[in-house]
């Protein structure tokens, strides 16, 4: 049934026939309706509503008279005989219906509701279900309908994973089998003694499977399944903070509202420059949450404490790994404080506190001289530099080479050990041993099987255990090779993990900085040309303030939101397809440098991203600002979703298609109130 | 049952009325193609009546299936007829049982009206025809066909109780030499009814070629052919000769060979042995007038023989002038092919009625379901006469347990006993052939494929396990693969087209659990098939009507024509004889002695390499003939499967045996014999006297408990395979075949033989020299080319598409 090619129906052009079949359905259907206005239930009208829908079942408004006729029907008699001669009948007409059609929803659910009335033999369902699953074995109103029937008749899963087992060994690609089965199972294993048994039974029946046909796709997605049971998994666990976990940071707090907050070895850039009086603390889940609560006490005591509320970063209901909370600034009193951070909600949140010591310096306005304006005119993108710089490549190789040693964390940095809130059992760690060993010995046999590559690098990376990294990263850098057409795929996959390998280990990271000029400003972090083309892993990044990420493949920027304290982002030389693909920096509210030069702006006639990834801007689009002047409003909303609000003092946007574009320009300079460089060029207005 | 054509619920007669379909179309044909036509279905149908039960062979293993017989037995008297005659129709409800009964007695009515007016039932053909026009109706056609059926046998039975009377009266065999053959021209005259003979004659009349296919003996098939219990016990009670032996044995036809003047004047000579044609004439047309005389059989024949007669003499002066300078070269018909029958009856032992067993004279033999043969039943409309079941399950011996041969892709996900590893050895091996066979993959070179297949898989890392499993269970190779004779190892090209083959097989059918196919009432269905499939495209079939001597041309020494042992001279282009015409044999001393052995069977070495099919290189060496072993248990090898294959490599029995030996499984599903027995076929190849029996009790031992031998001969370490007790042999026959008779030395230009059946289980090698031969024969048409009538072919077609491509 499946593979097949369609064949056009209605090829063999009879037309008087056709005609005249024509005409007989158009006159049922008129006097089906008029039945059904006039609710009209005799027997003649049945009749013709039976003809109707054996002909087309799909008119779902003469199953719907069907029903109400046969529930007249059914209360006008009271022999229990007589009502199930009115059901009997009912199931043949769904019979002779499917017949012409047999994946019509209307037939199989008006089966359903006759077989709810309990007076049907369940055993003929079996016996048809059977003939229809022999004949179409992956036809999912058949196991769907099963699935009904195993419930009416209250059937144990166990008798039903024979079922399973049966179809399987018939033929192993059936995909709705496999899927039944991890339907049955799903139950069956939960909490239970046996799980360690029942998951081994089945990862020797699917290890069968793909070693008869290593390129069959159903048994590798039961796999997948298996190995969701099995992963070796972590309870929920805050990853990331800022300030971190036993940091210190000093914040000097200028006359009036801003202030400024040293991390890192390095102040906190000069430019960054808070106008509310707050202090932002940030919180990151290893999962994403709906609702997070934690309490924030310090020492000594502030007030308003208690008050404080947690908010997710995207400032909506959607769940989100990343919580920020707001703590005034202007209650300072001492100089030194130290911050408690304890979660409350989940529960199941197994982190000690979080502590962080806060020094607190009030100077006069005239401490920070430095002219804002001529700071921004100066502002030159580490990307320019360093294409020509050779000493920039050498340090990427050597990258490459270096491996990470969780251990070696520095003071000020990454102190939590990665594995350690790891729910780890014994025989967890057997079974996927067991699993790296068969799939290894499948690859030997089967060099270019990209399930196999891709279940060996899933495994590995389900174990957890650090020392599988760089093969699991090898696996993924060979993948695109093997299945080009996933090549996106097993990219993102490749980078997520590779970044996460990288800011594991202070040492590798401490080789991506880059000290600006004068030593006053942070410096910039440099991910550059590292193909990258997912940067999600920001959990131990969150005290970065400039950010390269210029020669890479970026697609989107969604993730770098929860980089609460970012400045500067060098995105360019990427291929961002849109503006939309920046629409979570608008949640960075600190953000005035951004390079998006050499990007894919405008060369997509049509943003398929917008459809298949609905972003913060679904909702949020404001028409209201655009209506003003001659802007072509459908051009340009767009560009006002995403920049109206932001703080950007300096753009780049050449090299994109849209940026010769006068009029995008000047829209441009529209939504971005503060701007002050647009492509090194004073911003006129 | 693996009907390609029908699903399971088809009504059965269907097959019945095609051929009335068929029948009908012929109709529309020219008069005197009509009067061969009646006359081939007389031929056909006299000998076998069986072929009408098949409508209804479906049901025998169909569990819903309504049961009914209507037999007609003949009378104790005719037993010298031998065959036993059974008409039975089981049928599905709604088809009740008073309809055939009304049926059958409606159309004994009909045969005694005919008697009675003196007409032929065959004249109520087109009556017939435009009633079952007139009738759409499936039931009622049902009746129709069986009425048709059962009138034309019982006119056919008339007829033969006349033959037989007139027979007996005078007693003597000249009324079986029913009349001349009219016209006495063909294209090919083909002598035999074995598979390759069949399948050629098929093809040729398929082409449109006049086709004569003579038969010396009274059944169809010759050592194709499965024989009742009866019919099969008496045939080894007789050393392996058919009983009765239709021309040497019988007395009377051996007088009458000795009055002929001609036949005491030639005995001197042997090959090339000329006498005047002249002479010979005389004799023949002495021969033939008392024949012409005497002919007062009834219905079809009688008529046309008498006038064939009489056009015969004639013809027989034109006839003098195309005889010139041509001259006889006698022959024979060789009798002792088989040896050493060793027959083994079981006293106290219920067997069941004799009807009910089909035993194959040439077993064990399966038919592959990919195969060219099965291709061929399609193109040319025999798959409307034979139906097939599938073979549950092939097992191998190990040496110490029968193992399961994984068949399909489920079978080697299901195996428990594979390895991870071995499945992925097997899986791949397995798409590398076919993507060879499709062409896509990398290319294998030339100097591989040329190479021995062993070699290969070795080279592919097969483990040894599955090594044998695909030599031995799926390219069926004959013998040992790891010998140092290189001649006998198979080619890579070769196991590569085998297992191609084999993997096209699996599936093709949607309920054929395997890769092979058993035809219902045996193997002897086949070749019937296909002479049934060339008489209706025209061919004319004369069973009991051996020949005495070929006519060559005395210059050229190229084949002319037959003189029959009636006397009668038929021309034609071409002859294809089977493996049982011999030359004359000389009687004291001669050209080339032969080499006689024991049971007088003749031995030639050194002759058969070059006849063997070129696909399987198998019976080289010292193999000239074939050990087989046929019998009856009282229960299956394996419980709930009716039909296996076991295969035992070579050196896994006893280490100095080195071909490999096959059992096939057969039960009632297969209707070769009454329910609750199972028939055991057992071959291997061997060369001299005691090895084949040898090796064959030994893989016995290991199925099968034999009766009266104690249990320690019996009970060995592979006691645990088969947890319950092992069969019981009931009834057994062993014998030895011989692959290659002297047919050889008739060879000339015009001429073709083909040899005995092979020791190969499938029939490849038989098809691809068959259609070599055609190929010669007839280079201007095609092998098969003409599809079976359009109504069918539509059917047909469309149908065994649908089931290939699920």
């Amino acid at each position: 049934m499946h593979g097949r090619k369609r064949i056009p129906i209605g090829q063999a052009a009879d037309k008087g026939k056709d005609q005249t079949k024509t005409n007989n359905l158009k006159k049922l259907l008129s006097d089906f309706l008029r039945n059904h206005h006039e609710r009209c239930y005799s027997k003649e009208a049945l009749k013709q509503n039976a003809q109707l829908l054996e002909l087309n079942p799909e008119v779902y408004t003469a199953w719907n008279y069907r029903k109400l006729a046969v529930r007249h029907l059914f209360e006008s008699e009271i022999d229990e005989a007589a009502r199930k001669l009115i059901l009997d009948e009912e199931l043949q007409l769904v019979e002779r219906a499917l017949q012409s059609n047999v994946k019509s929803y209307g037939a199989w659910h008006h089966r359903k509701w006759v077989i709810d009335f309990g007076l049907s033999s369940l055993d003929h369902e079996f016996m048809l279900l059977k003939m229809l699953l022999k004949a179409d074995c992956r036809n999912f109103h058949g196991w769907n309908y099963r699935r009904f029937c195993v419930e009416m008749k209250g059937m144990t899963p166990e008798k039903e994973l024979e079922y399973a087992t049966e179809k399987i060994n018939e033929n192993f690609s059936n995909y709705s089998a496999w899927h039944y089965r991890s339907k049955l199972l799903s139950p069956l294993i939960k909490g239970k003694e046996n799980k360690e048994d029942v998951l081994n039974e089945e990862y020797r029946l699917v290890n069968q499977a793909y070693f008869t046909e290593p390129d069959d796709q159903s048994a590798w997605f039961y796999n997948t399944w298996l190995l969701g049971e099995t992963k070796i998994e972590s309870g929920p666990h805050v990853v990331g903070s800022w300030p971190e976990d036993g940091s210190s940071i000093s914040v000097d707090a200028q006359e009036g509202s801003s202030f400024v907050a040293v991390n890192f070895r390095t102040p906190l850039d000069s430019e960054h420059r808070f106008e509310s009086r707050t202090l932002t603390l940030v919180i990151y889940f290893n999962e994403e949450f709906s609702d997070v609560a934690a309490t924030i006490r310090s020492k000594p005591e502030l007030p308003h404490l208690s008050e404080v509320q947690w908010r997710s970063v995207s400032g909506t209901e959607a769940p989100s790994r990343a919580w920020l909370a707001d703590i005034p600034v202007q209650s300072f009193a001492e100089t030194e404080y130290t911050f408690f951070v304890e979660v409350s909600s989940p529960k199941e949140c197994q982190n000690t506190p979080i502590s962080f010591k806060l020094k607190y310096t009030k100077r006069g306005t005239s401490e920070v001289s430095r002219d804002q304006n001529s700071r921004s005119e100066c502002y030159s993108w580490p990307s320019k530099k360093s294409s020509s710089d050779e000493s920039q490549v050498g340090m990427r190789l050597e990258l490459e080479r270096l491996t990470v040693d969780p251990s070696s964390a520095e003071p000020g940095s990454i102190k939590q050990d990665p594995t350690r809130y790891l729910r780890r059992d014994n025989w967890q760690e057997t079974v996927l041993e067991e699993q790296v060993d068969i799939l290894r010995e499948l690859l030997e046999l089967e060099e270019n099987s990209k399930w196999t590559l891709l279940t060996l690098a899933r495994v590995l990376a389900a174990h957890g255990a650090s020392r599988y990294t760089d093969e699991v990263l090898k696996l993924y850098k060979r993948l695109p090779d093997i299945d080009p057409d996933h090549a996106d795929y097993y990219k993102a996959q490749y980078s997520i993990l590779y970044v996460d390998k990288i800011t594991r280990s202070p040492d590798i990271l401490q080789k991506l900085w880059w000290d600006v000029e004068d030593r006053l400003s942070a410096g910039w972090l440099r991910w550059n040309g590292l193909s990258l083309s997912d940067f999600r892993s920001v959990e131990r990044l969150l005290w970065v303030q400039r950010l390269d990420l210029s020669h890479n493949q970026l697609r989107t920027v969604d993730g770098l939101e929860a980089m609460q304290l970012l400045v500067a982002l060098d995105v360019s030389h990427n291929k961002l397809p849109n503006i939309t693909s920046l629409a979570s920096l608008r949640l960075i509210p600190s953000l005035q440098y951004l390079n998006i030069s050499q990007n894919e702006i405008g060369d997509h006639q049509v943003d398929a991203t917008r459809y298949s990834f609905p972003s913060v801007l679904t909702n949020q689009m404001c028409f209201s600002s655009l209506s003003k002047g001659n802007v072509n409003a459908e051009r340009s909303w767009e560009l006002q979703a995403v920049f109206g609000g932001m703080n950007l003092k300096v753009l780049d946007i050449a090299g994109n298609s849209v940026a010769s574009d006068e009029i995008f320009r000047e829209t441009i300079v529209r939504a971005l109130p503060q701007l002050e460089l647009l492509d090194g060029e004073q911003v006129k207005r | 049952m693996c009907s390609e054509r029908k699903p399971f619920t088809t009504p059965e007669a269907q097959v019945g009325v095609c051929e009335i379909a068929k029948r009908a179309n012929l109709e529309k044909r020219s008069e005197k193609r009509r009067r061969r036509q009646i006359r081939a279905n007389w031929g056909r149908s006299r000998p076998r009546p069986r072929p009408r039960e098949r409508h209804s062979a479906g049901q025998v293993s169909g569990a819903d299936g309504k049961a009914l017989s209507v037999r007609t037995r003949e009378p104790a008297s005719r037993c010298s007829l031998e065959r036993e005659t059974s008409l039975s129709f089981e049928l599905r409800s709604p088809f009740s049982s008073s309809s055939i009964a009304a049926a059958a007695s409606g159309s004994l009515l009909a045969v005694r009206l005919c008697n009675n007016l003196s007409i032929r039932p065959s004249q109520l053909l087109p009556c017939f025809f435009s009633l079952c026009r007139l009738t759409s109706c499936s039931a009622s056609r049902r009746f129709w066909s069986i009425f048709f059926w059962a009138v034309i046998w019982s006119g056919h039975k008339t007829i033969a109780k006349k033959t037989r009377r007139g027979r007996e009266g005078g007693g003597s065999a000249r009324m079986e030499m029913d009349g001349l053959v009219e016209p006495d021209t063909f294209d090919l005259i083909v002598l035999g009814t074995g598979l390759p003979e069949s399948i050629l004659a098929a093809a040729a009349a398929n082409a449109g070629h006049s086709v004569l296919h003579l038969d010396h003996l009274d059944f169809y098939g010759a050592h194709w052919t499965s024989l009742s219990f009866s019919q099969f016990r008496s045939w080894a009670g007789s050393g392996g000769s058919f009983a009765p032996p239709p021309i040497l044995a019988n007395s009377s036809f051996a007088d009458e060979c000795e009055e002929s003047p001609l036949s005491t004047a030639s005995s001197g000579n042997l090959l090339g042995t000329a006498c005047d044609l002249r002479a010979d004439d005389e004799t023949g047309a002495g021969a033939d007038h008392p024949d012409g005389k005497e002919n007062d059989v009834s219905g079809t024949t009688i008529a046309e023989s008498d006038k064939a007669g009489n056009e015969e003499t004639e013809s027989a002066r034109p006839g003098d002038q195309r005889e010139i300078g041509l001259e006889v070269v006698e022959v024979d018909y060789e009798n002792h092919l088989y040896s050493d029958v060793r027959l083994k009856d079981i006293e106290g032992v219920d067997l069941g009625a004799s009807r009910f067993y089909n035993l194959d004279l040439a077993g064990p033999r399966l038919t592959f379901c990919g195969s060219q043969l099965v291709n061929l039943l399609l193109r040319s409309g025999a798959s409307n006469y034979v139906e097939f079941k599938g073979v549950e399950a092939t097992y191998m011996w190990t040496g110490t347990v029968l193992s399961a041969v994984p068949s399909s892709r489920a079978d080697v996900f299901k195996d428990k006993s594979l390895s991870l590893s071995d499945k992925r050895f097997l899986m791949r091996f397995f798409k590398l052939v076919t993507d060879h066979a499709n062409a896509e993959g990398a290319e294998v070179s030339r100097e591989i494929l040329e190479s021995p297949f062993v070699e290969f898989m070795r080279l592919q890392n097969l483990p040894t396990s599955m090594q044998s499993i695909i030599l031995y269970a799926i390219a069926l190779v004959d013998t040992d693969q790891d010998s140092k004779d290189s001649s006998t190892l198979l080619k890579t090209k070769d196991g590569f087209r085998k297992l191609t083959l084999y993997l096209s097989s699996v599936g093709r059918f949607s309920n054929a659990p395997t890769a092979f196919l058993y035809p219902l009432y045996g193997q002897g269905e086949l070749p019937q098939a296909f002479c049934r499939s060339a008489a209706v495209n025209g061919s004319l079939y004369v069973l009991r009507r051996p020949i005495k001597a070929l006519i060559v041309d005395k210059e050229c020494n190229e084949y002319r024509g037959v003189q029959t042992l009636t006397g009668q001279h038929l021309y034609s282009k071409k002859l294809i004889m089977g493996p049982s015409v011999v030359p004359k044999r000389e009687q004291e001393g001669g050209l080339l002695p032969l080499a006689k052995e024991e049971n007088g069977s003749v031995q030639k070495p050194g002759d058969e390499s070059s006849k063997k099919p070129a696909l399987l290189s198998s019976s080289e060496g010292p193999h000239t003939k074939v050990a087989r072993y046929v019998c009856i248990t009282d229960k299956s090898l394996f419980e709930g499967q009716t039909t296996l294959l076991v295969i035992f490599p070579p050196k896994l029995i006893s280490e100095n045996h080195s071909t490999v030996v096959r059992a096939l499984q057969l039960s009632s599903a297969a209707s070769v014999c009454p329910d609750g027995k199972f028939v055991l076929q057992l071959s291997t190849l061997c060369s001299d006297a005691s090895d084949g029996h040898e090796i064959l009790k030994a893989a016995i031992d290991i199925l099968l408990s034999r009766p009266g031998e104690g249990t320690l001969v019996s009970s060995e370490a592979n006691e645990e395979f088969l947890p319950a007790p092992k069969p019981k042999i009931l009834w057994s026959v062993y014998f030895k075949q011989a692959l290659h008779t002297d047919a050889k030395k008739l060879a000339r230009p015009g001429l073709a033989m083909f040899d005995m059946p092979d020791g190969a289980l499938d029939c490849e090698g038989i098809l691809s020299s068959t259609e070599k031969v055609y190929r010669e024969f007839f280079p201007q048409t095609e092998f098969f080319k003409k599809a079976p009538p359009p109504e069918e072919k539509e059917t047909e077609e469309v149908e065994s598409e649908d089931v290939e491509t699920e």
